[in-house]
Protein backbone atom coordinates (compact mmCIF):
# COMPACT_ATOMS: atom_id res chain seq x y z
CA UNK A 1 0.00 0.00 0.00
CA UNK A 2 1.11 2.99 -0.71
CA UNK A 3 1.93 6.35 1.73
CA UNK A 4 2.54 9.84 1.18
CA UNK A 5 4.33 11.06 4.57
CA UNK A 6 4.29 14.67 5.97
CA UNK A 7 7.81 15.78 6.58
CA UNK A 8 7.22 19.98 7.47
CA UNK A 9 4.25 21.12 9.16
CA UNK A 10 2.25 23.60 7.02
CA UNK A 11 -0.18 26.13 8.27
CA UNK A 12 -3.27 24.20 7.72
CA UNK A 13 -3.62 21.30 5.62
CA UNK A 14 -6.85 19.08 6.04
CA UNK A 15 -8.04 15.92 4.11
CA UNK A 16 -11.29 17.27 2.13
CA UNK A 17 -14.04 15.81 -0.44
CA UNK A 18 -16.92 17.44 -2.04
CA UNK A 19 -18.63 18.21 1.41
CA UNK A 20 -21.04 16.05 4.18
CA UNK A 21 -24.58 16.90 3.51
CA UNK A 22 -27.73 15.68 4.19
CA UNK A 23 -26.64 16.18 8.42
CA UNK A 24 -27.43 19.69 8.49
CA UNK A 25 -30.74 19.35 10.86
CA UNK A 26 -28.15 17.76 13.55
CA UNK A 27 -26.34 20.82 13.19
CA UNK A 28 -23.42 19.10 11.40
CA UNK A 29 -21.16 21.71 9.27
CA UNK A 30 -20.76 20.82 5.46
CA UNK A 31 -17.46 20.95 5.76
CA UNK A 32 -15.74 19.93 2.44
CA UNK A 33 -12.86 21.07 -0.10
CA UNK A 34 -13.41 25.30 0.19
CA UNK A 35 -12.81 25.57 -3.91
CA UNK A 36 -15.08 22.90 -5.20
CA UNK A 37 -14.27 22.89 -8.63
CA UNK A 38 -10.62 22.84 -8.14
CA UNK A 39 -10.35 20.36 -5.75
CA UNK A 40 -13.10 18.26 -9.03
CA UNK A 41 -10.41 19.07 -11.37
CA UNK A 42 -7.22 17.89 -9.25
CA UNK A 43 -9.51 14.08 -9.13
CA UNK A 44 -9.80 14.19 -12.97
CA UNK A 45 -6.58 14.94 -13.86
CA UNK A 46 -5.41 12.03 -12.28
CA UNK A 47 -8.46 9.91 -13.61
CA UNK A 48 -10.40 9.71 -10.42
CA UNK A 49 -13.80 10.12 -9.98
CA UNK A 50 -15.05 14.28 -8.74
CA UNK A 51 -15.36 13.51 -5.44
CA UNK A 52 -12.26 11.55 -3.88
CA UNK A 53 -10.38 12.49 -0.60
CA UNK A 54 -7.80 14.99 -1.46
CA UNK A 55 -5.97 17.62 1.01
CA UNK A 56 -6.22 20.76 0.86
CA UNK A 57 -3.42 23.36 1.60
CA UNK A 58 -2.40 26.46 2.96
CA UNK A 59 0.48 28.44 2.84
CA UNK A 60 3.09 27.42 4.39
CA UNK A 61 2.07 24.42 3.03
CA UNK A 62 4.72 21.94 4.47
CA UNK A 63 6.32 19.25 2.81
CA UNK A 64 5.31 15.44 1.89
CA UNK A 65 7.50 12.26 0.74
CA UNK A 66 5.94 9.81 -1.30
CA UNK A 67 6.67 6.39 0.18
CA UNK A 68 5.49 4.69 -3.09
CA UNK A 69 5.02 5.47 -6.67
CA UNK A 70 2.26 7.73 -6.87
CA UNK A 71 0.45 9.89 -9.93
CA UNK A 72 -0.65 13.59 -8.16
CA UNK A 73 -2.20 16.81 -9.68
CA UNK A 74 -2.13 19.95 -8.05
CA UNK A 75 -4.91 22.85 -8.41
CA UNK A 76 -6.33 26.11 -6.58
CA UNK A 77 -4.33 28.49 -5.66
CA UNK A 78 -0.20 28.69 -7.19
CA UNK A 79 2.63 28.32 -4.22
CA UNK A 80 5.47 27.48 -6.26
CA UNK A 81 5.57 23.54 -5.93
CA UNK A 82 9.02 21.63 -6.18
CA UNK A 83 9.55 18.03 -6.28
CA UNK A 84 13.04 17.15 -4.92
CA UNK A 85 14.06 20.98 -5.36
CA UNK A 86 12.93 21.36 -8.85
CA UNK A 87 9.83 23.47 -10.04
CA UNK A 88 6.82 21.53 -10.88
CA UNK A 89 3.82 22.40 -13.16
CA UNK A 90 0.19 22.78 -11.67
CA UNK A 91 -2.82 21.38 -13.51
CA UNK A 92 -1.69 18.29 -14.63
CA UNK A 93 -0.96 14.88 -13.80
CA UNK A 94 2.95 14.36 -12.16
CA UNK A 95 4.78 11.63 -11.57
CA UNK A 96 6.53 10.98 -8.84
CA UNK A 97 8.88 8.04 -8.08
CA UNK A 98 9.12 6.71 -4.65
CA UNK A 99 11.09 8.59 -2.46
CA UNK A 100 10.39 11.68 -3.82
CA UNK A 101 10.01 15.22 -1.26
CA UNK A 102 7.06 17.70 -2.92
CA UNK A 103 7.28 21.27 -1.33
CA UNK A 104 5.97 24.59 -1.49
CA UNK A 105 8.58 27.96 -2.56
CA UNK A 106 5.75 30.67 -2.07
CA UNK A 107 2.48 31.56 -2.14
CA UNK A 108 2.37 33.42 -5.70
CA UNK A 109 -1.61 33.22 -6.33
CA UNK A 110 -4.67 32.04 -4.54
CA UNK A 111 -5.52 30.88 -0.92
CA UNK A 112 -5.82 27.21 -1.34
CA UNK A 113 -3.83 24.24 -3.01
CA UNK A 114 -5.48 20.70 -3.80
CA UNK A 115 -3.47 17.90 -4.25
CA UNK A 116 -4.97 14.41 -5.37
CA UNK A 117 -3.29 11.35 -6.03
CA UNK A 118 -4.36 8.81 -8.35
CA UNK A 119 -6.74 6.26 -6.47
CA UNK A 120 -7.31 8.66 -3.94
CA UNK A 121 -6.45 9.17 -0.10
CA UNK A 122 -7.65 5.87 2.27
CA UNK A 123 -9.68 7.66 4.26
CA UNK A 124 -12.86 6.09 5.89
CA UNK A 125 -15.98 8.29 5.73
CA UNK A 126 -17.63 9.62 8.14
CA UNK A 127 -21.31 10.88 7.71
CA UNK A 128 -20.64 9.88 4.29
CA UNK A 129 -18.06 11.93 3.60
CA UNK A 130 -14.07 11.75 4.03
CA UNK A 131 -14.11 15.83 5.09
CA UNK A 132 -11.94 16.53 8.11
CA UNK A 133 -14.37 18.29 10.04
CA UNK A 134 -12.38 20.74 12.43
CA UNK A 135 -15.01 22.18 15.03
CA UNK A 136 -16.78 18.21 15.72
CA UNK A 137 -13.31 17.16 16.02
CA UNK A 138 -13.89 14.04 13.16
CA UNK A 139 -13.39 13.19 10.08
CA UNK A 140 -11.09 12.78 7.64
CA UNK A 141 -7.65 12.41 9.35
CA UNK A 142 -8.38 11.83 12.75
CA UNK A 143 -10.34 15.00 12.82
CA UNK A 144 -7.72 17.40 12.59
CA UNK A 145 -4.70 19.23 10.24
CA UNK A 146 -2.25 16.99 9.36
CA UNK A 147 0.96 17.08 11.63
CA UNK A 148 4.98 16.12 10.74
CA UNK A 149 5.24 12.22 11.00
CA UNK A 150 1.26 11.61 9.52
CA UNK A 151 1.50 8.89 6.67
CA UNK A 152 -1.57 9.00 4.72
CA UNK A 153 -2.41 6.21 3.25
CA UNK A 154 -3.35 6.02 -0.70
CA UNK A 155 -5.56 2.93 -1.99
CA UNK A 156 -3.09 1.63 -4.09
CA UNK A 157 0.46 3.07 -5.54
CA UNK A 158 0.55 4.21 -9.23
CA UNK A 159 3.35 3.61 -11.32
CA UNK A 160 2.32 5.17 -14.51
CA UNK A 161 5.02 7.20 -15.90
CA UNK A 162 4.16 8.63 -19.59
CA UNK A 163 1.39 11.41 -18.70
CA UNK A 164 0.05 13.64 -20.27
CA UNK A 165 1.65 17.30 -20.58
CA UNK A 166 -0.89 19.46 -21.48
CA UNK A 167 -2.07 22.03 -18.33
CA UNK A 168 -5.87 22.50 -17.87
CA UNK A 169 -7.04 25.26 -15.43
CA UNK A 170 -10.83 26.13 -14.67
CA UNK A 171 -10.40 29.29 -12.88
CA UNK A 172 -8.25 32.21 -12.60
CA UNK A 173 -7.04 32.75 -9.80
CA UNK A 174 -7.65 36.38 -8.23
CA UNK A 175 -4.83 39.08 -8.71
CA UNK A 176 -4.18 40.39 -4.83
CA UNK A 177 -3.07 43.50 -6.40
CA UNK A 178 -6.08 44.58 -8.05
CA UNK A 179 -9.64 45.13 -6.67
CA UNK A 180 -11.65 42.13 -6.71
CA UNK A 181 -15.12 42.22 -7.65
CA UNK A 182 -17.40 39.69 -5.90
CA UNK A 183 -20.59 39.33 -7.91
CA UNK A 184 -23.48 38.85 -4.95
CA UNK A 185 -27.63 38.27 -4.81
CA UNK A 186 -29.71 40.14 -2.62
CA UNK A 187 -30.17 38.32 0.90
CA UNK A 188 -33.20 37.37 2.75
CA UNK A 189 -32.39 39.85 5.30
CA UNK A 190 -31.36 42.67 2.29
CA UNK A 191 -34.45 44.22 2.56
CA UNK A 192 -33.57 45.68 6.27
CA UNK A 193 -31.10 47.73 5.22
CA UNK A 194 -31.89 51.16 3.83
CA UNK A 195 -30.97 51.83 0.00
CA UNK A 196 -28.64 54.70 1.05
CA UNK A 197 -26.61 52.29 3.06
CA UNK A 198 -27.13 49.15 0.58
CA UNK A 199 -25.09 51.87 -2.02
CA UNK A 200 -22.44 52.37 0.54
CA UNK A 201 -22.14 48.58 0.41
CA UNK A 202 -21.67 48.29 -2.84
CA UNK A 203 -19.18 51.20 -2.95
CA UNK A 204 -17.49 49.85 -0.17
CA UNK A 205 -13.96 48.31 -0.52
CA UNK A 206 -13.06 45.69 1.33
CA UNK A 207 -9.86 43.67 1.95
CA UNK A 208 -9.67 40.10 3.54
CA UNK A 209 -8.83 39.96 7.48
CA UNK A 210 -5.61 37.91 8.38
CA UNK A 211 -7.93 35.61 10.27
CA UNK A 212 -10.31 34.71 7.81
CA UNK A 213 -10.32 30.72 7.78
CA UNK A 214 -11.98 27.91 6.77
CA UNK A 215 -15.18 28.76 8.26
CA UNK A 216 -15.53 32.10 6.83
CA UNK A 217 -13.73 35.37 5.52
CA UNK A 218 -13.77 38.38 7.80
CA UNK A 219 -13.98 41.52 5.97
CA UNK A 220 -11.76 44.46 7.10
CA UNK A 221 -12.73 48.39 5.38
CA UNK A 222 -10.89 51.31 6.10
CA UNK A 223 -14.10 52.70 7.59
CA UNK A 224 -16.20 50.64 8.92
CA UNK A 225 -19.87 50.72 7.38
CA UNK A 226 -22.07 50.52 10.68
CA UNK A 227 -25.71 49.51 10.22
CA UNK A 228 -28.30 49.19 12.71
CA UNK A 229 -30.16 46.14 12.19
CA UNK A 230 -33.15 44.71 14.64
CA UNK A 231 -31.81 41.30 16.97
CA UNK A 232 -33.26 38.24 14.77
CA UNK A 233 -33.27 34.37 15.72
CA UNK A 234 -31.07 32.09 13.55
CA UNK A 235 -31.92 30.47 10.65
CA UNK A 236 -30.20 28.75 7.97
CA UNK A 237 -26.76 30.19 6.50
CA UNK A 238 -25.15 29.00 3.31
CA UNK A 239 -21.74 28.81 1.60
CA UNK A 240 -21.40 32.43 0.37
CA UNK A 241 -23.84 34.23 2.71
CA UNK A 242 -22.87 37.66 3.94
CA UNK A 243 -23.47 38.46 7.35
CA UNK A 244 -23.67 41.79 9.11
CA UNK A 245 -22.46 41.34 12.79
CA UNK A 246 -23.58 43.67 15.55
CA UNK A 247 -20.84 45.20 15.75
CA UNK A 248 -20.37 46.63 12.53
CA UNK A 249 -18.09 43.75 11.38
CA UNK A 250 -19.05 41.79 7.97
CA UNK A 251 -18.27 38.05 7.22
CA UNK A 252 -18.56 35.46 4.50
CA UNK A 253 -19.29 32.13 5.23
CA UNK A 254 -17.05 29.35 3.45
CA UNK A 255 -16.86 25.90 3.76
CA UNK A 256 -16.94 25.25 7.59
CA UNK A 257 -19.79 27.27 8.24
CA UNK A 258 -22.24 26.32 10.80
CA UNK A 259 -25.27 25.35 9.58
CA UNK A 260 -27.51 28.36 11.17
CA UNK A 261 -26.55 31.73 12.26
CA UNK A 262 -28.62 34.41 14.14
CA UNK A 263 -27.18 37.46 11.84
CA UNK A 264 -28.71 39.06 9.05
CA UNK A 265 -28.08 37.47 5.64
CA UNK A 266 -27.50 40.64 3.74
CA UNK A 267 -26.25 39.58 0.54
CA UNK A 268 -25.80 35.70 -0.86
CA UNK A 269 -22.54 34.90 -3.13
CA UNK A 270 -23.65 32.91 -5.88
CA UNK A 271 -22.47 29.37 -6.68
CA UNK A 272 -20.08 30.42 -9.91
CA UNK A 273 -18.17 32.66 -7.32
CA UNK A 274 -17.24 30.62 -4.78
CA UNK A 275 -14.00 29.25 -6.22
CA UNK A 276 -13.43 33.16 -6.43
CA UNK A 277 -13.97 33.26 -2.84
CA UNK A 278 -12.52 30.78 -1.81
CA UNK A 279 -8.91 31.73 -3.30
CA UNK A 280 -8.85 35.30 -1.92
CA UNK A 281 -6.15 35.58 0.57
CA UNK A 282 -5.31 37.64 3.05
CA UNK A 283 -5.03 41.42 2.41
CA UNK A 284 -7.25 41.04 -0.85
CA UNK A 285 -9.07 44.17 -2.09
CA UNK A 286 -12.52 43.44 -3.34
CA UNK A 287 -16.34 44.66 -3.64
CA UNK A 288 -19.29 43.55 -3.73
CA UNK A 289 -21.72 43.65 -7.21
CA UNK A 290 -25.31 43.22 -7.18
CA UNK A 291 -26.00 40.43 -9.96
CA UNK A 292 -30.11 39.46 -10.81
CA UNK A 293 -30.79 35.79 -9.88
CA UNK A 294 -31.80 34.96 -13.49
CA UNK A 295 -28.55 36.09 -14.33
CA UNK A 296 -26.86 34.51 -11.76
CA UNK A 297 -28.39 30.73 -12.40
CA UNK A 298 -27.27 31.16 -16.04
CA UNK A 299 -23.51 31.98 -15.33
CA UNK A 300 -24.22 28.65 -12.81
CA UNK A 301 -25.52 26.44 -15.43
CA UNK A 302 -22.68 27.60 -17.74
CA UNK A 303 -19.86 27.06 -15.20
CA UNK A 304 -21.05 23.87 -14.06
CA UNK A 305 -21.53 22.52 -18.08
CA UNK A 306 -17.84 24.16 -18.78
CA UNK A 307 -16.58 22.28 -15.52
CA UNK A 308 -18.05 19.27 -16.23
CA UNK A 309 -17.08 18.71 -19.97
CA UNK A 310 -13.37 19.96 -18.56
CA UNK A 311 -13.38 17.31 -15.97
CA UNK A 312 -14.48 14.41 -18.37
CA UNK A 313 -11.92 15.26 -21.32
CA UNK A 314 -8.81 15.12 -19.05
CA UNK A 315 -9.70 12.14 -17.09
CA UNK A 316 -10.45 10.69 -20.55
CA UNK A 317 -7.42 11.69 -21.69
CA UNK A 318 -5.20 9.84 -18.59
CA UNK A 319 -7.55 6.92 -18.57
CA UNK A 320 -6.39 6.63 -22.29
CA UNK A 321 -2.40 6.20 -20.95
CA UNK A 322 -3.55 3.82 -18.35
CA UNK A 323 -5.01 1.40 -21.21
CA UNK B 1 -54.79 15.03 -0.21
CA UNK B 2 -56.10 17.82 2.37
CA UNK B 3 -54.05 21.37 1.04
CA UNK B 4 -51.64 22.41 3.73
CA UNK B 5 -53.58 24.89 5.75
CA UNK B 6 -51.58 27.28 7.42
CA UNK B 7 -49.90 30.44 6.58
CA UNK B 8 -46.50 29.55 4.39
CA UNK B 9 -44.76 32.00 2.20
CA UNK B 10 -41.46 30.84 -0.08
CA UNK B 11 -38.47 32.72 -0.45
CA UNK B 12 -35.46 32.15 -2.60
CA UNK B 13 -32.20 32.20 -0.38
CA UNK B 14 -29.36 33.06 -2.88
CA UNK B 15 -29.23 30.75 -6.04
CA UNK B 16 -29.10 27.22 -4.45
CA UNK B 17 -31.40 27.47 -1.42
CA UNK B 18 -35.19 28.15 -0.94
CA UNK B 19 -36.69 29.00 2.40
CA UNK B 20 -40.63 28.08 3.57
CA UNK B 21 -41.37 30.65 6.44
CA UNK B 22 -44.30 29.27 8.54
CA UNK B 23 -44.65 31.88 11.27
CA UNK B 24 -42.96 34.68 13.80
CA UNK B 25 -40.85 33.88 16.35
CA UNK B 26 -40.61 31.44 18.89
CA UNK B 27 -43.88 29.72 18.91
CA UNK B 28 -44.84 25.58 19.55
CA UNK B 29 -47.39 25.45 16.90
CA UNK B 30 -45.30 26.94 14.49
CA UNK B 31 -42.57 24.76 15.91
CA UNK B 32 -45.33 21.36 14.82
CA UNK B 33 -45.64 22.96 11.25
CA UNK B 34 -41.43 23.24 11.11
CA UNK B 35 -41.16 19.35 11.90
CA UNK B 36 -44.06 18.13 9.87
CA UNK B 37 -42.49 20.00 6.97
CA UNK B 38 -39.49 18.74 7.23
CA UNK B 39 -40.86 15.15 7.70
CA UNK B 40 -42.38 15.51 4.56
CA UNK B 41 -39.49 16.84 2.27
CA UNK B 42 -37.51 14.09 3.67
CA UNK B 43 -40.12 11.49 2.73
CA UNK B 44 -40.69 13.17 -0.16
CA UNK B 45 -36.73 14.84 -1.25
CA UNK B 46 -37.60 17.13 -4.17
CA UNK B 47 -34.92 16.66 -7.12
CA UNK B 48 -31.70 18.01 -6.36
CA UNK B 49 -32.12 18.27 -2.53
CA UNK B 50 -28.72 18.19 -0.37
CA UNK B 51 -30.09 19.08 2.99
CA UNK B 52 -33.31 20.08 5.03
CA UNK B 53 -32.50 22.71 7.81
CA UNK B 54 -35.39 22.97 9.92
CA UNK B 55 -34.97 26.70 12.16
CA UNK B 56 -36.99 28.41 14.33
CA UNK B 57 -40.04 29.31 12.18
CA UNK B 58 -38.53 28.01 8.96
CA UNK B 59 -37.41 24.96 6.64
CA UNK B 60 -34.54 26.01 4.33
CA UNK B 61 -34.33 23.31 1.13
CA UNK B 62 -30.50 23.43 0.19
CA UNK B 63 -29.93 22.13 -3.28
CA UNK B 64 -26.94 20.95 -5.10
CA UNK B 65 -25.40 23.47 -7.29
CA UNK B 66 -24.59 21.19 -10.10
CA UNK B 67 -28.33 19.55 -9.94
CA UNK B 68 -30.31 23.15 -10.09
CA UNK B 69 -30.71 24.72 -13.54
CA UNK B 70 -31.75 28.09 -14.34
CA UNK B 71 -35.25 28.64 -13.15
CA UNK B 72 -35.65 25.39 -10.97
CA UNK B 73 -35.93 26.54 -7.65
CA UNK B 74 -38.61 29.24 -8.94
CA UNK B 75 -40.43 26.75 -10.81
CA UNK B 76 -40.07 24.28 -7.93
CA UNK B 77 -42.10 26.74 -5.63
CA UNK B 78 -45.89 26.51 -7.19
CA UNK B 79 -45.14 22.12 -7.19
CA UNK B 80 -43.78 22.35 -4.06
CA UNK B 81 -46.78 24.36 -2.81
CA UNK B 82 -49.10 21.89 -3.98
CA UNK B 83 -47.44 18.95 -2.82
CA UNK B 84 -47.17 20.47 0.91
CA UNK B 85 -49.74 17.92 3.11
CA UNK B 86 -52.24 18.90 5.70
CA UNK B 87 -50.32 19.63 8.82
CA UNK B 88 -52.43 16.81 10.72
CA UNK B 89 -50.91 13.91 8.84
CA UNK B 90 -47.59 13.88 10.24
CA UNK B 91 -47.53 16.03 13.41
CA UNK B 92 -46.94 13.59 16.50
CA UNK B 93 -48.96 14.24 19.75
CA UNK B 94 -45.80 12.95 21.89
CA UNK B 95 -42.40 13.63 21.84
CA UNK B 96 -39.71 11.83 24.31
CA UNK B 97 -38.70 14.01 27.38
CA UNK B 98 -35.47 13.97 28.32
CA UNK B 99 -33.73 14.98 31.97
CA UNK B 100 -30.19 16.73 32.22
CA UNK B 101 -28.96 17.39 35.28
CA UNK B 102 -26.82 20.66 35.60
CA UNK B 103 -25.08 21.95 38.01
CA UNK B 104 -25.82 25.31 38.63
CA UNK B 105 -22.38 26.41 40.81
CA UNK B 106 -21.71 29.50 41.53
CA UNK B 107 -18.11 28.95 42.10
CA UNK B 108 -17.50 27.58 38.79
CA UNK B 109 -17.08 29.77 35.74
CA UNK B 110 -20.64 30.87 35.33
CA UNK B 111 -22.31 34.37 34.78
CA UNK B 112 -24.84 33.55 37.60
CA UNK B 113 -24.02 36.57 39.84
CA UNK B 114 -24.13 38.91 37.24
CA UNK B 115 -27.13 37.79 35.78
CA UNK B 116 -28.44 38.14 39.53
CA UNK B 117 -27.98 42.05 39.58
CA UNK B 118 -28.67 42.53 35.42
CA UNK B 119 -32.28 40.61 35.95
CA UNK B 120 -32.56 41.59 39.65
CA UNK B 121 -33.47 38.03 40.92
CA UNK B 122 -31.51 36.04 43.44
CA UNK B 123 -29.37 32.98 42.34
CA UNK B 124 -31.47 30.54 43.76
CA UNK B 125 -34.69 32.07 41.93
CA UNK B 126 -32.64 31.72 38.54
CA UNK B 127 -32.45 28.36 39.11
CA UNK B 128 -35.76 27.73 40.49
CA UNK B 129 -37.15 29.66 37.48
CA UNK B 130 -35.09 27.42 34.81
CA UNK B 131 -35.72 24.28 36.32
CA UNK B 132 -39.57 24.89 36.81
CA UNK B 133 -40.54 24.40 33.53
CA UNK B 134 -40.39 21.83 30.01
CA UNK B 135 -38.72 22.91 27.46
CA UNK B 136 -38.93 22.32 23.59
CA UNK B 137 -36.03 21.47 21.03
CA UNK B 138 -36.69 23.74 18.21
CA UNK B 139 -33.36 23.18 16.17
CA UNK B 140 -30.18 22.66 16.28
CA UNK B 141 -27.46 24.29 14.80
CA UNK B 142 -24.29 26.39 15.67
CA UNK B 143 -21.97 23.62 16.60
CA UNK B 144 -22.57 19.92 16.04
CA UNK B 145 -25.47 18.90 18.29
CA UNK B 146 -26.05 22.16 19.88
CA UNK B 147 -29.70 22.03 20.79
CA UNK B 148 -32.00 25.63 20.79
CA UNK B 149 -34.43 25.23 23.65
CA UNK B 150 -37.39 27.45 23.99
CA UNK B 151 -39.29 29.12 25.49
CA UNK B 152 -37.70 30.71 28.61
CA UNK B 153 -39.04 32.54 30.69
CA UNK B 154 -39.67 36.10 30.42
CA UNK B 155 -38.01 36.98 33.89
CA UNK B 156 -35.08 35.33 32.24
CA UNK B 157 -34.61 36.81 29.22
CA UNK B 158 -31.72 39.04 28.42
CA UNK B 159 -30.02 39.95 25.32
CA UNK B 160 -26.80 37.84 24.42
CA UNK B 161 -23.74 39.44 25.49
CA UNK B 162 -21.95 41.83 23.19
CA UNK B 163 -18.48 39.80 22.86
CA UNK B 164 -18.32 36.19 22.78
CA UNK B 165 -16.50 34.42 25.76
CA UNK B 166 -14.87 30.62 25.39
CA UNK B 167 -17.17 27.98 27.15
CA UNK B 168 -16.38 24.49 27.75
CA UNK B 169 -18.45 21.43 26.74
CA UNK B 170 -21.76 20.66 28.33
CA UNK B 171 -22.01 24.85 29.77
CA UNK B 172 -25.81 25.26 29.90
CA UNK B 173 -26.51 28.99 28.98
CA UNK B 174 -29.08 31.79 28.08
CA UNK B 175 -29.75 34.07 26.04
CA UNK B 176 -32.96 36.22 25.21
CA UNK B 177 -36.01 33.82 24.95
CA UNK B 178 -33.64 30.59 24.18
CA UNK B 179 -31.51 28.31 26.59
CA UNK B 180 -29.08 26.09 25.17
CA UNK B 181 -26.20 23.42 25.81
CA UNK B 182 -22.77 23.50 24.65
CA UNK B 183 -21.93 20.19 23.17
CA UNK B 184 -18.10 21.37 23.20
CA UNK B 185 -15.59 23.75 24.35
CA UNK B 186 -15.95 26.85 21.70
CA UNK B 187 -16.46 30.63 21.88
CA UNK B 188 -19.75 31.46 23.10
CA UNK B 189 -21.84 34.81 23.45
CA UNK B 190 -24.65 33.34 25.53
CA UNK B 191 -24.65 33.66 29.71
CA UNK B 192 -23.13 30.27 31.51
CA UNK B 193 -26.13 29.35 34.40
CA UNK B 194 -24.02 25.70 34.75
CA UNK B 195 -22.79 22.83 33.44
CA UNK B 196 -24.08 19.16 32.89
CA UNK B 197 -21.58 16.17 32.87
CA UNK B 198 -24.24 14.47 30.15
CA UNK B 199 -22.08 14.19 25.88
CA UNK B 200 -24.12 15.99 23.56
CA UNK B 201 -22.24 14.27 21.11
CA UNK B 202 -20.34 11.23 19.52
CA UNK B 203 -18.91 10.86 16.45
CA UNK B 204 -18.57 7.67 16.95
CA UNK B 205 -21.90 6.89 17.32
CA UNK B 206 -24.70 6.37 14.56
CA UNK B 207 -26.86 8.33 16.53
CA UNK B 208 -24.22 11.35 16.73
CA UNK B 209 -26.43 14.23 18.94
CA UNK B 210 -28.40 13.27 22.00
CA UNK B 211 -31.07 15.79 20.62
CA UNK B 212 -33.60 15.87 18.18
CA UNK B 213 -36.23 18.40 17.10
CA UNK B 214 -38.98 18.02 19.47
CA UNK B 215 -37.93 16.56 22.31
CA UNK B 216 -38.88 17.70 25.65
CA UNK B 217 -36.32 18.63 27.99
CA UNK B 218 -36.27 19.01 31.68
CA UNK B 219 -33.59 20.55 33.82
CA UNK B 220 -33.21 19.17 36.81
CA UNK B 221 -30.31 21.04 40.02
CA UNK B 222 -27.64 19.03 41.06
CA UNK B 223 -24.83 19.58 43.56
CA UNK B 224 -21.12 19.26 42.35
CA UNK B 225 -20.41 15.87 44.18
CA UNK B 226 -22.96 14.53 41.87
CA UNK B 227 -21.92 16.30 39.01
CA UNK B 228 -18.45 14.37 39.35
CA UNK B 229 -20.39 11.38 40.00
CA UNK B 230 -22.35 11.08 36.80
CA UNK B 231 -19.60 12.36 34.82
CA UNK B 232 -17.29 9.33 35.74
CA UNK B 233 -20.29 7.02 35.26
CA UNK B 234 -20.68 8.25 31.30
CA UNK B 235 -19.11 6.86 29.04
CA UNK B 236 -18.91 8.77 25.83
CA UNK B 237 -20.98 5.94 23.59
CA UNK B 238 -23.93 6.24 25.26
CA UNK B 239 -26.10 8.69 23.46
CA UNK B 240 -28.72 6.10 22.54
CA UNK B 241 -28.88 4.33 25.85
CA UNK B 242 -29.24 7.91 27.43
CA UNK B 243 -32.14 8.89 24.75
CA UNK B 244 -33.88 5.46 25.92
CA UNK B 245 -33.93 6.17 29.66
CA UNK B 246 -35.19 9.89 29.19
CA UNK B 247 -31.76 11.58 29.78
CA UNK B 248 -30.60 11.29 33.47
CA UNK B 249 -33.27 10.46 35.70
Amino acid sequence: MGMIEVIKKGLLTTVQDAGRFGQAARGIHPCGAVDRESFFLSNALVGNDDNTAALELHFPAGSFLFHSDAVIALTGADFQPQVNGSPVQMNQPLFLPKGSLLSFERPNRGARTYLAVMGGLDIPAWLGSASTDLSAKTGGWKGRALQPGDCIPLHRPSRLQKLPTESTSTNELPDPTETIVVECLAGPEYERVGAADIDHLLEKQFQVGRESDRMGLRLRAADPLLIQTNPMISSAVLFGTVQLLPNGEWIVLLADHPTTGGYPRILQVPYYEWGKLAQLSAGTSFRFQRMELVAAMEKNAQLVRENRLTRDRVRQRIQSYLS
Amino acid sequence: MPRFDHYYSFHLLGDTALEIRLGEGIDPTVLERVLSLAQHFKRHPPEGLSDIIPSYNRVTLRFDPYRVGPGALTDLIPTLSDSLPASEIHSRTSYPTIHIPVCYDEAGATDLSLLSEQLHLSIPEIIQLHTAQPYRVYMLGFLPGFPYLGILPEPLQLSRKSKPEPMVAGTVAIAAAQTGIYPADSPGGWWRLGRTPLPLFSATEERVTLFEPGDQVHFHSIDPASFTKIQSQITHDSLTALREKGGWV
